[in-house]
C-alpha cells in the first residue's frame, strides 16, 4: 500500500506540481484566516492582537442574541432572501425556457444579450435608475399608474410594504437574464433524440417542456437551489445601501448593514465576528439540509 | 467548502484580513523600524550633513493627483517636503471616504504609519482607549517650539487634544472658511418680483414659501414649484435653527442633555413636519439620499429656498446658466421659538494628527521637529504653490495665475499640510476668483454668505461629546431607529405627530440603555469639567 501511494506520487508528480499552489492558495487564503473566527470568543482590540486580547467565552453571542437589533435584522434578512427566492429563483428557469424555444438565432442573441446588460452596472447606478422609475412625481410606472388605471400615485421606495417588492423585482432586474446562462447550457446538452421522437409520438411543445426539457435540467437546479440555500442569511450590502432610505429601515435594515454600521464603523470587530460566525454556520446547516433532501428525492447533490 | 467561505461576509471578511497579516506578518515598508535603516541617501540625491529620520504619516486619497504628476507618495510636493523638512516623510494613502475602515485595518495588521490623523475626534478618542496612539505630553514639552507657543496662544485647541487628561494629538485652528458649514440660499429675484422682504420669523418663512408656491415663478402653467429644497444638510440646517443637533450635547442648568431628544429637536421636527404637510417641502426628499432631485429642481428654477453649505458654487453657476436673471444669495437663520440661532459650524480644530504608540522616542522627536517645521513654513507652498509661478500677491491676497495649471499642480498638496496656518479671508474672494462676470458674481456672494455664515453663533455648549464606548454603542443602533421614527413624523400625514415621535424616540432611548448613558455622560461632564473648559 505505502509503496504504492509513493509509486503514485512518482509517477504523477508532475501533476501533483500542478496543484501544488492551488493547495498553497487555498491553506493561505482561505483556512488560515478561519484562525481569526477566535475573535468572535474574544475581547478584540488593536492593541492586544487577535492572540493577545482576553477570552470572554460565549459573551459576544449572549449579547448578540439578547439584542432586539439582532432579531430585527436577521428576520429582514430571512425575509428578503425568503422572498428573492420564491419569487426570483424559478424567473430564471422561465426565461431559460423561453428563451430556448426561440427559434430565429439572431433574435434570441439579442435578447440574451440585452438580459446580461444590467448584470454589469452597479447597484449605485440601479439604484439611481430604479429611484427615478418609482418617483411618484416624475417616474415612469406612476406615470402609467394614474393615467392608464387611474390609482393614486405609489411612493414605492418609501413605504414600508412595497419596499421589499421594489428590492426582489431590482434583484430580478438585474441578476434573472445572467441567471439563465447555467440552465442554457444545460438544455443544450440534453439528447435532441428525445425531442425528435416526441415529436413523433405526438407531443407538443408544452408537452416536450414538460417531459424532456425541465427533466433534462434537473440537476442543475437542484444544484443551484443548494448554492442559493447557502446565501439565505446574507443580503448584498451594495444593494442594500443603495436602496434603502429612512423611511423603510424597519424592513431595509439586513445583517450586512449592520454589520457595517457596528462593526466597522464603530470597531465592534468581536461583536460582529460572533454574528458572522452565526451567519455562516446557519449557511452550513442549510446547505447540509437542502443537500440531504436533494438526495432523499434521488437526485445528485452536491456530494 | 468554497461554499461555507462562500457564506461569509461583513465582519468574516475583515476577520480574515487581520488573521492573514497576522500569519503573513504582512510585508509592510513603514513599520517602526525604518528609523534604524534611514540614511541621508534617501534624501533626493543631496548629501545631507546629518541623517534625517523617516516616518510615515496617512492622507486621504481623494483621487485628486494627475498621472503627470506622479501619485500621492511620489510627486513634486512629497520631493519638495523631503528636501526642505526636517525629516524624510513616507505617506500612506486611505480612500477618503472609507478612511477610519481602512486605518482601522492597518492598525490592527500592525501596519499603520506612524502619524495618523483624522477630522473625528471621536474616532482618535476611540485610538486612544484601544491603545493604538500613545499621549504626547512630555514629547512636545521637550521637543517642540513652534506648536508649543502656537498652542499658548490658542488654549481653545487644547480641550480637542485631550483624551483622559492626557494630550493625544496635535492640531491647528480652522480658517474661518472651514468654520463655517452649513447655509441656506434663496432666490432674491423671486422675493423682489413677489414683492417680499427676506424672512426673518418663522411665520415670515412659511409666508415666502407658501407665495413662492402659488405663484408659479417659473411661468411654465404648471402647479410644479417647490419651494423648498435641500441636500443631505438640509435636516442639520432645520434642526440648527431651533438650537439641536442630532449628535450634540447639551448643558440645561448644568445638566448634560442629548440634542435628539430635547425638546428644541422636537419643535424642529414640527417645524420640518408642518413645511412638508403644506406641501412646501419636496415631498420625495426621503429617497433622494444624493440631492440628485434637488439640484435639478434648483438649477432649472424650479426651487426658491435651498438648504445646504454655505459655499455651493457649481449650483449657483448651472443655476445661472439656464436663467441668467436669477439671483441666489445667502439666507440668514430666522428667528425661531428658541431665538435666532446660527448653523452648524464645524469645531475649531483641524485635523488631529495623533502618534502611533508603536513610535520610539527618537521617531517622536523627528515626527514633532516635522510638525513644528509644517505649521511654521512648511504648510504655505502646500496651500499657495509657488509665488509668480502659480500665484501673485495682489492686495495681499494670493490670486491664483492660471487655473488650470493650479488644480493639476497644487490643489492635491494641501493634503500634505497637516498642521497649517492657513485662513481664507471674504475680501480676498474677489481677488482670488476667476476673472470671468460669473466667477466674479459668485465670489460677491460666496463673501457675503461667509459673512452670514459666521454672523451668528452655532450653539455648542461643550466642545466635543462624551467619548464613552457605551455612548457610541448606543448611538450605532439609536441612531438608525430616530432617523425611521423621524422620516415618520415628516412623511406620515396625520399618523404621527412630533409629539408621539419624540415620545417613542425617548422610549426607544431608554430601552437601548439611554438612562445610563445620560448617568455616564453626565459623570464624564463632572469629570472632565476642567479639561472641557
Amino acid at each position: 500500500m505505502k509503496v504504492s501511494v509513493r509509486k503514485g506520487l512518482r509517477r504523477d508528480r508532475s501533476l501533483y506540481l500542478m496543484l501544488f499552489p492551488v493547495i498553497v492558495f487555498y491553506a493561505l487564503f482561505k483556512y488560515s484566516p478561519l484562525f481569526g473566527e477566535i475573535i468572535a470568543f474574544k475581547n478584540y482590540r488593536f492593541v492586544d492582537g487577535i492572540v493577545g486580547s482576553d477570552w470572554v467565552g460565549l459573551n459576544n453571542f449572549r449579547m448578540l442574541f439578547g439584542s432586539a437589533d439582532f432579531w430585527r435584522v436577521l428576520r429582514n434578512t430571512l425575509l428578503l432572501n425568503v422572498y428573492s427566492l420564491a419569487v426570483g429563483f424559478p424567473v430564471p428557469i422561465v426565461l431559460a425556457l423561453l428563451l430556448n424555444e426561440v427559434r430565429v438565432e439572431g433574435y434570441k442573441r439579442l435578447v440574451q444579450n440585452l438580459l446580461y446588460v444590467p448584470h454589469f452596472i452597479s447597484w449605485v447606478v440601479l439604484g439611481g435608475i430604479l429611484i427615478a422609475l418609482l418617483s411618484p412625481s416624475t417616474g415612469v410606472v406612476n406615470l402609467v399608474l394614474t393615467h392608464v388605471f387611474g390609482i393614486e400615485p405609489i411612493y414605492f421606495m418609501a413605504k414600508s410594504a412595497w419596499w421589499p417588492v421594489a428590492y426582489t423585482a431590482s434583484s430580478i432586474w438585474r441578476e434573472a437574464g445572467w441567471g439563465t446562462i447555467l440552465y442554457l447550457a444545460a438544455m443544450a446538452s440534453i439528447d435532441p433524440q428525445l425531442y425528435e421522437a416526441s415529436r413523433i409520438d405526438g407531443a407538443g411543445k408544452l408537452r416536450q417542456i414538460w417531459h424532456i426539457t425541465l427533466p433534462g435540467i434537473r440537476g442543475t437546479i437542484a444544484i443551484l437551489l443548494i448554492l442559493r440555500m447557502g446565501s439565505m442569511m446574507d443580503v448584498g450590502l451594495e444593494q442594500t445601501l443603495a436602496l434603502q432610505n429612512d423611511s423603510v429601515l424597519d424592513v431595509a435594515d439586513v445583517i450586512s448593514t449592520y454589520v457595517y454600521r457596528v462593526g466597522l464603523q464603530n470597531m465592534n470587530y468581536s461583536y460582529t465576528t460572533a454574528l458572522g460566525l452565526f451567519q455562516s454556520l446557519i449557511g452550513l446547516i442549510l446547505v447540509v439540509g437542502v443537500n440531504r433532501i436533494i438526495r432523499l428525492f434521488g437526485e445528485r447533490g452536491l456530494w | 467548502m468554497q461554499l461555507a467561505t462562500g457564506t461569509k461576509m461583513g465582519a468574516l471578511a475583515l476577520a480574515a484580513c487581520l488573521s492573514v497579516s497576522a500569519l503573513a506578518a504582512c510585508g509592510s515598508n513603514n513599520g517602526a523600524s525604518s528609523a534604524e535603516s534611514s540614511t541621508g541617501a534617501s534624501g533626493g540625491g543631496q548629501a545631507a550633513t546629518e541623517p534625517k529620520t523617516e516616518i510615515s504619516i496617512s492622507m486621504y486619497d481623494r483621487g485628486e493627483v494627475v498621472s503627470a504628476e506622479g501619485n500621492y507618495e511620489n510627486n513634486r510636493w512629497t520631493k519638495w517636503i523631503n528636501e526642505n523638512g526636517p525629516a524624510i516623510v513616507s505617506w500612506v494613502p486611505v480612500p477618503r471616504n472609507e478612511a477610519q475602515t481602512k486605518l482601522n485595518t492597518l492598525i490592527a495588521s500592525g501596519g499603520a504609519p506612524d502619524l495618523i490623523w483624522e477630522y473625528d475626534r471621536n474616532y482618535i478618542a476611540q485610538l486612544a482607549n484601544q491603545g493604538a496612539i500613545q499621549p504626547i505630553d512630555e514629547y512636545i514639552e521637550k521637543y517642540s517650539t513652534t506648536f508649543k507657543s502656537y498652542l499658548a496662544e490658542h488654549p481653545e485647541l487644547k480641550p480637542y487634544l485631550m483624551v483622559n487628561g492626557k494630550m493625544y494629538a496635535v492640531s491647528s485652528l480652522r480658517g474661518v472658511e472651514s468654520v463655517a458649514n452649513a447655509g441656506m440660499w434663496i432666490r432674491q429675484d423671486w422675493l423682489d418680483k413677489l414683492g417680499l422682504q427676506a424672512p426673518t420669523t418663522t411665520e415670515e418663512f412659511f409666508e415666502v414659501a407658501r407665495k413662492f408656491k402659488e405663484a408659479d415663478l417659473d411661468g411654465n402653467g404648471k402647479a410644479d414649484t417647490v419651494p423648498i429644497v435641500f441636500n443631505s444638510n438640509g435636516p442639520t440646517v432645520m434642526r440648527n435653527l431651533f438650537a439641536a443637533h442630532w449628535g450634540q450635547w447639551y448643558l440645561e442648568d448644568g445638566v448634560l442633555e442629548f440634542g435628539r431628544i430635547s425638546d428644541r429637536y422636537m419643535e424642529s421636527m414640527a417645524f420640518q413636519k408642518q413645511l412638508y404637510d403644506e406641501g412646501l417641502l419636496d415631498q420625495e426628499y426621503i429617497t433622494d439620499k444624493s440631492a440628485q432631485r434637488a439640484t435639478q429642481l434648483w438649477t432649472t428654477g424650479k426651487a426658491g429656498i435651498f438648504l445646504g453649505s454655505w459655499d455651493m458654487e457649481s449650483l449657483f453657476k448651472d443655476l445661472k446658466s439656464n436663467d441668467p436673471d436669477a439671483q441666489m444669495t445667502a439666507l440668514e437663520p430666522f428667528t425661531t421659538k428658541f431665538g435666532k440661532n446660527g448653523l452648524l459650524q464645524s469645531a475649531i480644530p483641524n485635523i488631529l494628527v495623533s502618534f502611533n504608540s508603536k513610535m520610539k522616542e527618537d521617531e517622536i522627536e523627528a515626527a514633532v521637529k516635522f510638525l513644528d517645521w509644517m505649521l511654521e513654513t512648511g504648510w504655505k507652498p502646500l496651500r499657495y504653490g509657488e509665488e509668480n509661478v502659480h500665484y501673485k500677491t495682489v492686495d495681499g491676497a494670493p490670486q491664483i495665475i492660471d487655473a488650470e495649471k493650479f488644480r493639476t499642480e497644487v490643489q492635491y498638496a494641501k493634503e500634505y499640510a497637516v498642521i497649517n496656518q492657513y485662513e481664507l479671508k471674504p475680501e480676498w474672494f474677489s481677488v482670488m476668483a476667476a476673472t470671468d462676470e460669473l466667477s466674479q458674481e459668485y465670489a460677491k456672494e460666496r463673501a457675503n454668505s461667509l459673512t452670514v455664515a459666521m454672523k451668528n453663533k452655532f450653539r455648542r455648549d461643550i466642545p466635543y461629546s462624551p467619548d464613552l464606548p457605551e455612548l457610541s454603542q448606543l448611538i450605532a443602533t439609536f441612531n438608525p431607529i430616530a432617523e425611521q421614527i423621524e422620516a415618520k413624523i415628516v412623511t406620515g400625514g396625520s399618523s404621527m405627530t412630533a409629539e408621539a415621535g419624540m415620545e417613542e424616540a425617548r422610549k426607544e432611548w431608554s430601552r437601548l440603555g439611554g438612562d445610563n448613558v445620560n448617568k455616564l455622560a453626565n459623570e464624564w461632564y463632572q469629570q472632565n469639567k476642567a479639561q472641557l473648559e
